[in-house]
């Protein structure tokens, strides 16, 4: 089963995404600090990492190549409400893998289902 | 996709932390407006807004996602400007946030509930753009420009589907007045309320000063072809007369400033030698009465020559030769179209004008013009102008569980209470009204209209009752707020409500 980490500073989003998700056959693991994130990774080997990137005082690159110490294996997703030119863009900066945008929670799976099919 | 369906908790979730957020946030804009909040709470305040946004985004409520993102564009526009922002600014900041409070307590996929979003996001917008505007052209420090801005202003003032539009946003937010119980969201969502109410009425009301300033200024000019002189004093201060009677009052003005000139001010010699200045002065006033407005025109020249009225009345044929007309007989004689009391036909009566023309245009729109004379020192004339028509007969009663006043339009008569429904309808239970107080003992009502019947649980039996619409909405909208003397009501259009409003009941 494909495991899917969330990270987001927002239990809403989290909610949801962990609902739909697991909905559809995913493991979902959460978390809400940034600081969380690599100890998640490590404890849970996520396949796919979603963290939101566009976060203001968080570096992307710092965080994307944290992961990647981690967990060589992990795809890394941004996953933000933002423009679509803004996340790829964000994508190049920071060396991830791909974007998923914020929006309704049907989009979201089909959009991990290419990624990452649970 | 929109017909995904999270649990109810998920929802429940969102809508407590949500109005949290809204919470931290109405609380952080009043203090950064009024020069208090901490850098802190400044981010706190931005976080708390993008993250509202990204949650209703994910969890379906798009016109939140979208409001939010207006907010923002608002924010920090009013960053950096240091918070230094125009009361209007503040307003649909505040609107704004209430509005996101509304839409989070309707259920989900539900109608809007006359919500007019698009409306108001499109107000948000103008207000924006001109406040960028006009703040773009203020100096970059001291008080904001104290230009009075308003939802569509000048140019747009002629438009009713903007005031239309603004009316039902203004019902919408005094009914989720009524929903949110007393307290601080309760007396906010009146302030916004009233504050739409007033837009509604100032674009209803068109100034009088620059028909008076045109034609004064023409006069003066008209003065001099006829060898006269004349100041036209101008007092109307920011008096408004109804849209819709502006050109009859344009009319008027003109003949009645043109007939001051041409009949009352006479000549500078004449002047003189009655030991009065030789330029003549012709005031023109607005006075606000109970029942709308009064422009008094009054003049110094040498009022009405009621001696040579009579007879020139007697000559026409519109008095016979031996009747003993009052003052007042001879003035109305006056406002007989053609009749003039000058022999020699002048430049301005050859063009037909007259207090007939003033009289004429006045009863148009429903006013009156009375003209009173004092021989050797002038005439006044007053023209009363009513305001538009605001209030309509209707039956007022209280509701069964609610302490809220319901009106409906007379036109639905009260029939005898014949056999009820088994359930008749409870507007407090249709508009979502929490209940409040004791539960008054029920009594059913029935009105009914052409074949149209309609009974309705009504706490006290009604009232017949003038009442006064404060910001009329159109004719297709179920709801409008109305005046009961001192104290609003609920008014229905009971053809007006939905199905679902009307449940069972029907």
């Amino acid at each position: 089963v494909t495991t899917v980490l969330v990270a987001d500073d927002s239990e809403i989003v989290r909610g949801v995404v962990s609902f739909v998700l697991t909905r559809s056959g995913y493991r979902v693991v959460e978390a809400e600090r940034v600081s969380q994130i690599v100890p998640a990774v490590q404890r849970e080997s996520p396949d796919v990492a979603l963290v939101d990137l566009a976060t203001p005082g968080v570096s992307a690159a710092k965080v994307v190549a944290s992961v990647r110490a981690a967990a060589p294996a992990c795809r890394i997703v941004v996953f933000a409400d933002r423009a679509d030119a803004e996340l790829s863009r964000l994508v190049a900066t920071s060396k991830a893998d791909a974007f998923v945008r914020k929006a309704n929670p049907g989009m979201l799976t089909r959009h991990l289902e290419r990624i990452a099919p649970p | 996709v929109s017909s995904f369906a999270l649990p109810d908790h998920v929802y429940a979730r969102f809508r407590t932390v949500s109005f949290e957020r809204l919470e931290r946030i109405e609380a952080m804009w009043l203090a950064l407006t009024h020069g208090g909040g901490d850098a802190a709470g400044e981010d706190g305040m931005y976080r708390d807004l993008h993250t509202l946004k990204g949650d209703a985004r994910v969890v379906g409520f798009v016109d939140v996602a979208v409001l939010c993102q207006r907010l923002e564009d608002m924010l920090a526009a009013a960053r950096a400007r240091r918070y230094r922002v125009h009361e209007d600014v503040d307003i649909v900041v505040n609107m704004g946030l209430q509005f996101i409070g509304m839409l989070l307590r309707k259920k989900q996929g539900a109608a809007r509930g006359g919500i007019d979003l698009d409306g108001f996001l499109k107000q948000l917008e103008e207000v924006l753009a001109e406040w960028l505007r006009r703040s773009s052209e203020a100096p970059a420090l001291g008080a904001p420009a104290p230009v009075p801005l308003r939802v569509g202003d000048s140019n747009d003032l002629g438009s009713t589907a903007s005031r239309d539009r603004i009316s039902v946003a203004a019902t919408s937010v005094y009914l989720e007045s009524l929903r949110v119980g007393q307290g601080a969201a309760r007396s906010r969502l009146r302030d916004v309320w009233r504050v739409l109410a007033r837009e509604v009425a100032l674009a209803d009301a068109t100034p009088l000063a620059p028909v008076v300033e045109r034609h004064a200024s023409a006069v003066t000019q008209l003065a001099q072809e006829l060898g006269k002189s004349v100041t036209v004093v101008r007092d109307v201060k920011d008096a408004a007369v109804p849209l819709h009677a502006i050109d009859a009052i344009n009319t008027a003005v003109l003949h009645a400033l043109r007939n001051a000139l041409d009949h009352g001010i006479e000549p500078p010699e004449m002047r003189r030698a009655a030991g009065k200045p030789p330029t003549g002065t012709i005031s023109v006033r607005a006075i606000a009465e109970a029942s709308g407005l009064a422009i008094v025109l009054q003049d110094d020249g040498g009022g009405v020559d009621l001696a040579r009225v009579r007879e020139r009345a007697i000559a026409k044929g519109l008095l016979a030769p031996d009747a003993t007309p009052t003052e007042a007989d001879l003035l109305e004689v006056l406002f007989v179209p053609g009749f003039s009391t000058r022999d020699a036909v002048t430049e301005l009566s050859g063009r037909g004008v007259g207090l007939d023309a003033v009289r004429a245009a006045v009863v148009r729109i429903g006013g009156k013009v009375d003209l009173s004379s004092t021989a050797g020192h002038g005439a006044r004339l007053v023209m009363r102008v009513p305001q538009a028509s605001r209030t309509i007969d209707a039956n007022v009663f209280r509701g069964v569980r609610t302490g809220v006043l319901f009106a409906v339009p007379a036109t639905w008569a009260l029939a005898e209470a014949g056999k009820a429904p088994p359930q008749p309808l409870d507007l407090a239970e249709a508009l979502a009204l929490p209940p409040s107080g004791a539960p008054a003992p029920a009594s059913v009502l029935e009105l009914r209209r052409d074949a149209a019947a309609l009974f309705l649980s009504v706490g006290a039996p009604p009232v017949q009752r003038q009442v006064t619409r404060l910001c009329p909405t159109p004719d297709a909208e179920a709801f409008e707020i109305v005046d009961v003397g001192r104290t609003e009501a609920v008014l229905v259009r009971p053809e007006r409500l939905s199905a679902e409003q009307r449940g069972s009941g029907r």
